[in-house]
């Protein structure tokens, strides 16, 4: 894998899902939507689904959660811990002690391991059971 | 370390600068890239930037159109070999060859021409084949076959409160990927040019997953579960891809005709363990769980595009889509004694948490109208204006069924198969959701050049993006009742970039850029059970400069040159969520920083001798109010900063021992130093990891058309984080006979 895989080095606009550029858009495949992704859709078409309750998140890029150039984290992860997460999903707090997301106490799930850990929310993509994302 | 991405593939090795870039980061690698492309310097430049002829790989005689390699190589790894194979993209512990490289072309006929070229490196499973027809005034018809394999490490977590880790049930796997494709064109004059592809590709194997399973076998007293049991995918894909395309000019108009259908069939799984070898459960407490996701994914995208050239200054393109995507969805979910368990089967116990599902069915679909334009307009030589505008429509339809499993505790008489404390799954209870959504979304670009200063070139990007949707959602198994999700959404996406390049003379260079990027999200609720997002705010600052310097030196000292970089990156968001019926205050979730410092250094001090040189320091930290929160009865922060700090170095050297023979030789570097034991508290993620790696090589040319390289590479890595089971040691050794005919 190349650079030219994802950048169109003598355009303008450097990166084929670039909002505006329907020929470049083309080029990676046509897909049109979810544009800020559909350079990582190409290959990753397991992430694509289309799933039945999808993380709004991945409107805003899969760069939200991922440093495509490189990461000294696993699956090129922005964060490996719980902090990937709760950089958006952290909440004003009602208990000193306490971490709450949503109304839930995740306070004995913290010290277990990162959010998408097994048991917990397995499918950060999207799920096709359940709108938390469990599995 | 699992996704350091090294060009050390059999394919690399007989290329010399392409070992330089032997770093863990593409991020890196594009600096490089760059900084090669810029410093132009190699083996033979001179000190007044004329490339010379003198290596012996460039005196190939022009007569001989084509060649072949052939190459042999091996590896000899101690410690993990897996952990070298994923970063290296080479097999450890046994030999692999082939023909490294291949080009032949021929005429045939007339006038037209038949091109092959490819390589196939056996045990690597690295095969590539091209064959390509062409004739001029007509067209061609080419086809050709990829493949290639990426390697995973299976290994878990490692938790260094009492240096508990588990082997991982498959501690080497890898991925196969390919594509098998055939292409026909046709390129008549006062025809239409007309492409018509096929593709089939495959992705195919096992790969390790960071969603690791539980232990209590952590000699902690307080809340001992962790989760750092290895877990894996399988992963077995399928994608067929037909695609038509038509152009033709009329008059000062391009018009572009397609079409794009694809078939995917993703038949995916992953595979977990829950209680492995913990203590204090019931028996047969440990659980494997398979979760299979199955994708049935029809695509069909249709497109005209047009391009008229109103004058040599103003030019118009408009284009407009249609796609739709289809998923027919299926899966189970099962825990049993073994993965890959029927659903049924005997499972002595179950966990609290252990839900399962089965007879899942849906359908996922996504409908898109899009349309665009772009003006780009030349007003003077010196002023170039490209404006932007797009709209699209997006329609989100998707709905699924099935079987919800809920573990329920055990009741007396408890038996071996029905422990007290345990639990069993009740009654299936039949479940459905659905998910509706619409978007609007409006793109603006402009993009602005000017260079009507000596030597300057000023650019100003301004993106606008907003979204305006509408979210139904339904899941009937909400607790305490199911209540539908109702809400708008609108997102707003700006952008601003400012920029400036000065190039005053060929020796010194300065470009500098910044740009603000806001991304803001808003959603009104009508509705709805679990926490939501009501509003956020991205607000990011990139700022960087590049300076190219090339002193003039003495000429007994050659040719010099440096690149210095300097980027710097400043994001917070800002988030309020709506919890329990009350609008929470709006608060900095997260602020993260980064900064990149680079020098590239480039020296041909004789004609025979090059060094290059690269060094990088990153500094990048995520906060978030977690950090500061000390979660009782623990005793410090559990969800701590997230740093990702290294540095690396990269240099290489190269020598003309004469004019039949070249030596080349580099170092790389890489630490990071982020590991911070919070085991206590939480499970240690930060890496903490060294890698040293050498490689040296010679090519001779044995006569005027027969080449031979050999190589030798020396790797060593450790590894803080895993407790030193990623570490390795590895020796490669590798050869290849070129000949031109």
């Amino acid at each position: 894998m190349g650079c030219a895989d994802c950048h169109e080095v003598h355009k303008g606009i450097a990166i084929k899902g670039a909002p505006t550029n329907i020929q470049q858009k083309l080029k990676a495949g046509g897909l049109a939507f979810l544009s800020r992704n559909e350079t990582c859709f190409e290959c990753h078409t397991q992430q694509r689904g289309p799933f039945v309750y999808e993380h709004e998140a991945l409107r805003q890029g899969c760069t939200v959660c991922h440093s495509p150039h490189g990461s000294v984290n696993q699956r090129l992860l922005n964060e490996r811990n719980a902090t990937l997460c709760l950089k958006c999903h952290f909440q004003e707090q009602k208990l000193p002690g306490h971490i709450f997301i949503g109304d839930v106490d995740h306070s004995n799930f913290l010290p277990q391991g990162t959010c998408w850990s097994a048991g917990c929310h397995e499918e950060p993509h999207g799920s096709n059971v359940t709108p938390l994302l469990r599995y | 370390m699992k996704n350091r991405t090294a060009l050390t593939s059999p394919r690399y090795l007989g290329t010399d600068v392409d070992l330089v870039m032997n770093t863990p980061h593409k991020f890196l690698v594009l600096v490089c890239a760059g900084t090669f492309a810029t410093a132009g310097v190699r083996a033979g430049d001179t000190s007044d930037g004329k490339a010379m002829t003198a290596t012996a790989t460039e005196e190939q005689p022009e007569e001989y159109k084509n060649w072949i390699e052939l190459g042999v190589g091996g590896v000899i790894t101690s410690g993990d070999r897996a952990q070298f194979e994923q970063e290296h993209r080479l097999p450890g512990d046994q030999a692999y060859g082939g023909i490294q490289d291949l080009h032949y072309e021929q005429t045939v006929g007339q006038n037209a021409t038949l091109t092959v070229d490819g390589h196939a490196i056996w045990d690597t499973n690295d095969y590539d084949i091209h064959v390509e027809l062409a004739k001029p005034n007509l067209g061609y018809i080419k086809a050709g076959y990829t493949e290639f394999r990426s390697w995973y490490d299976g290994n878990g977590g490692f938790f260094p409160h009492n240096d508990v880790f588990f082997n991982p049930p498959y501690p080497e796997m890898h991925i196969d990927r390919g594509d098998a494709w055939v292409e026909l064109g046709l390129r008549a004059p006062n025809w239409p040019e007309i492409t018509i592809r096929y593709d089939h590709e495959f992705r195919f194997g096992q790969k390790d997953s960071t969603v690791w399973g539980d232990t209590n076998l952590t000699g902690l007293a307080v809340q001992p579960n962790r989760k750092i049991v290895p877990s894996f995918s399988n992963i077995d894909e399928k994608r067929d891809i037909f695609s038509f395309e038509a152009s033709k000019t009329f008059g000062n108009t391009d018009v572009l005709l397609g079409m794009r259908y694809e078939h995917t069939e993703d038949n995916d799984s992953l595979n977990m363990e829950r209680s492995a070898g913990s203590v204090g459960v019931v028996p047969g407490g440990q659980r494997k769980v398979t979760q299979t996701q199955n994708d049935d994914v029809d695509l069909f995208s249709g497109h005209g595009i047009t391009e008229t050239r109103i004058t040599d200054n103003l030019w118009f393109t408009a284009g407009y889509s249609y796609t739709t995507l289809t998923n027919d969805l299926s899966g189970t979910r099962i825990f049993g004694t073994h993965w890959d368990q029927a659903f049924g089967e005997p499972v002595p116990t179950l966990g609290s948490r252990d839900t399962a599902f089965i007879d899942l069915a849906g359908t996922a679909q996504i409908k898109e109208n899009l349309f665009n334009a772009n003006v780009f307009w030349m007003p003077f030589d010196n002023l170039a204006i490209l404006t932007g505008f797009r709209y699209t429509h997006q329609n989100n339809d998707s709905e699924s069924t099935f079987i919800d499993e809920e573990p329920v505790p055990n009741t007396p008489p408890f038996t071996p198969t029905n422990p007290q404390g345990g639990f069993h799954f009740g009654p299936g209870v039949p479940a459905n959701g659905a998910r509706n959504s619409d978007y609007n979304d409006f793109a603006e670009r402009l993009e602005l050049r000017y260079t009507g200063i000596k030597d300057w070139l000023f650019y100003f990007e301004g993106e606008w993006d907003e979204e305006w949707g509408h979210v139904n959602e339904f899941q009937s198994l909400d607790e305490p009742e199911p209540v539908p999700l109702d809400k708008d959404t609108n997102a707003l996406g700006q952008k601003y970039t400012i920029g400036a390049a000065w190039n005053p003379t060929m020796r010194f260079s300065l470009a500098g850029q910044y740009f603000h990027r806001i991304a803001s999200y808003d959603a009104d609720l009508f509705t709805s059970l679990h926490q939501r997002l009501v509003d956020q705010d991205w607000n990011v600052d990139d700022f960087n400069i590049r300076m190219t310097f090339r002193p003039k030196l003495p000429v007994c000292m050659g040719s010099l040159a440096f690149v210095t970089r300097y980027d710097f990156v400043h994001t917070s968001i800002d988030s309020q969520w709506f919890v329990e019926g009350e609008t929470k205050a709006e608060l900095q979730s997260g602020e993260i920083k980064q900064h990149v410092i680079s020098e590239s250094l480039n020296w041909n001090p004789l004609p025979r001798f090059f060094l290059q040189a690269n060094f990088s320091y990153v500094l990048n930290q995520t906060d978030t109010p977690a950090n500061n929160i000390s979660l009782t009865p623990l005793a410090s922060p559990t969800v701590t900063n997230f740093r990702n700090d290294y540095w690396t170095v990269t240099s290489g050297i190269g020598y003309i021992i004469n004019d039949k023979t070249d030596f080349y030789a580099d170092y790389y570097f890489y630490c990071a130093n982020d590991y911070f034991n919070n085991a206590a508290v939480a499970v240690p993620y930060g890496m903490g990891a060294t890698e040293h790696a050498v490689t040296a090589t010679v090519t001779r040319q044995l006569t005027k058309n027969m080449r031979l390289l050999l190589k030798y590479g020396y790797y060593n890595y450790r590894d803080e984080t895993s407790g030193g089971h990623n570490n390795y040691r590895a020796h490669s050794l590798f050869s290849s006979l070129q000949v031109r005919f």
